[in-house]
């Protein structure tokens, strides 16, 4: 279920501009449809753009949403892609 | 700060969603077709939106905006909600601008929101809602609503709620979670009853220490086994006479939002000991640990710490009362005003289990400080109304502060307080900008 929401939301990626209307407020970039499709499962992008963390702080945010969450492990490819996006866009030094 | 950016009006919440905006705002299921209101579900609630009945309902298109408030981006309602900053849709977090906690009573409609997980089923009867104390207990029970009004004495009292993490947004390294500025506080008047009388009809045992709450809210994944949140507190909080399971609010039923048909009220601790929409209380024999309790969350580091600091978990102490604070409620930043009269300027302040002894303002920075007036509160727990009158010596910019002092001597201060790995307890100085002219 999962894996089909995901599939559709990044082949209409690929055939639309990525406008971040679309993806929750999410600006594009790699990872754009990747990181809504996972983090939007349970809550809105709300909560993940109104916050500035480094790289390490992102890992240790999803590891924790993993231990106590009840979010599901990722495949190394798909957390490093995800993780990049984040780190990119939502790090303490993009203005709010 | 750069609130406005995040306000959020009715057409980004339709832009993101429309059929969860047409919940969100309005409560509305479409029927199957997609059209029309599931059991009226959201029709009252739209129409009274647009000022009018809405006769072909039955074919509006779910997620469409209607037409007459697609133009309004401020001051429009979410479930009974005005002019509140929209911190998160799902779960729904909503903060209170600080002119908006002007009243000595905050409204309903203005009071914050703070959920963690999901709006459980709104249900028909509130007084046919129940709950159940066990644990250590010598009798367990089971109480509806329309129990407690009946078998206990009645009690209405004001009382300051604030969230753990109000003033989050101050710290720096940038602290996770909501991003609350001022504003995730108000000051209700509370109906129900003490919870210590409950608590003695089901007998403690000398074994209870603290207690475990529960809320019917489904957590954010919709695993039934997993609470959104269950904190608790030690028994001598449960056990003090302003701590209660309420019903009402500012003289009506619970809204379901701020978590009727019923909650615990600890007033003066984090938000986070009053468990909305009450289905459990289990009482311990150890310090609760429900989510939420454990870890990082609603912890501060027992011994200070520099900004960014890794603590680890055995060094995190769990929160108790709030400390003390202010908000300036009048003027609303940014007013333009004339340099040749003095200025009107008034607030709330509150400290937790403490009173809240004195307030001072200054217009230089803090560099000196002029005392306030200050009421009694209404009982105990209830917040403090200052005032002052200001008088610029010049015309030009200026900065209002207020700091307030509680009854043990402790002050906020000017800056942000020491920082913490999940930025709790930011009490610094409220600031306001003033042109005099
Ligand atoms: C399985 C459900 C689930 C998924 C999937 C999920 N989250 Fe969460 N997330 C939660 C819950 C539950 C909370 C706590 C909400 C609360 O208490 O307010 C949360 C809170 C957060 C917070 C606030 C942190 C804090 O300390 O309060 C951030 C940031 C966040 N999530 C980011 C993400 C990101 C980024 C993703 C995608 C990689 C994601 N989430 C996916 C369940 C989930």
């Amino acid at each position: 279920m999962r894996g089909i929401l995901l599939t559709a939301v990044a082949s209409a990626a690929l055939t639309t501009p990525a406008a971040a209307e679309d993806f929750g407020g999410f600006p594009p970039g790699r990872g754009q449809a990747e990181t809504f499709a996972t983090c939007t499962a349970c809550h809105s992008t709300a909560i993940v753009r109104q916050q500035r963390q480094t790289r390490e702080g992102w890992d240790e945010i999803i590891t924790w949403m993993q231990d106590e969450k009840g979010m599901w492990q990722l495949e190394p490819p798909m957390r490093k892609l995800i993780l990049n996006y984040l780190a990119e866009h939502y790090n303490p030094d993009v203005p709010r | 700060m750069s609130d406005h950016k995040k306000e959020r009006g009715i057409r980004d919440l339709y832009a993101e969603d429309p059929e969860r905006a047409d919940w969100l705002v309005f409560g509305r299921v479409p029927d199957q077709g997609r059209r029309g209101f599931l059991k009226g579900a959201g029709l009252a609630a739209m129409a009274a939106a647009v000022g009018a009945s809405i006769p072909f309902a039955r074919h509006l298109p779910a997620g469409l905006i209607p037409a007459a408030l697609a133009d309004t981006t401020t001051d429009f309602a979410i479930l009974g909600k005005e002019g509140l900053i929209v911190r998160n849709d799902r779960p729904i977090n909503l903060e209170t601008p600080p002119t908006l906690l002007d009243a000595d009573v905050t409204p309903i409609k203005h009071f914050f929101v703070r959920n963690n997980g999901l709006l459980p089923e709104p249900v028909a009867d509130p007084d046919a809602w129940s709950f159940t104390i066990d644990g250590e207990v010598e009798n367990p029970l089971t109480l509806s609503v329309a129990d407690l009004k009946r078998d206990f004495e009645n009690i209405t009292i004001q009382a300051q709620l604030e969230c753990g993490g109000n003033g989050r947004a101050g710290y720096n390294p940038p602290a996770r979670g909501n991003q609350w500025a001022l504003g995730a506080v108000g000051n209700g008047e509370w109906t129900g009853v003490r919870l210590a009388e409950v608590l003695n009809k089901a007998g403690l045992k000398p074994s209870a220490v603290y207690t475990g709450h529960y809320g019917a809210d489904p957590h954010l994944s919709q695993d039934p086994n997993k609470p959104s949140i269950s904190r608790g507190v030690p028994i001598a909080k449960a056990m003090n006479p302003y701590t209660m399971l309420v019903w009402g609010m500012n003289g009506e039923p619970l809204p379901y939002l701020n978590g009727g048909p019923l909650r615990v009220l600890a007033p003066g601790w984090p938000g986070s000991c009053s468990q909305k929409w009450l289905t459990r209380i289990w009482v311990r024999d150890r310090i609760h640990d429900g989510p939420g309790m454990t870890g990082m969350s609603y912890r501060m580091p027992r011994h200070r710490v520099a900004p960014g600091t890794k603590v680890p978990t055995s060094e995190m102490e769990i929160m108790q009362s709030m400390p003390v604070k202010s908000v300036i409620t009048f003027p609303d930043t940014n007013v333009k005003v004339s340099a040749s009269r003095p200025l009107e300027v008034r607030g709330h302040a509150w400290a937790g289990d403490r009173d809240v002894k004195e307030v001072y303002v200054s217009i230089d920075y803090g560099a000196s400080w002029q005392r306030a007036n200050l009421a009694a509160p209404a009982n105990k727990y209830a917040w403090q109304r200052f005032s002052a009158a200001v008088q610029f010596p010049d015309s030009g910019y200026f900065e209002i502060w207020a700091r307030a002092v509680d009854d043990a001597g402790i002050s906020q201060p000017m800056v942000v307080p020491g920082w913490n790995p999940r930025g709790y307890l930011n009490n610094s100085c409220h600031r306001i900008a003033v042109v005099a002219a």
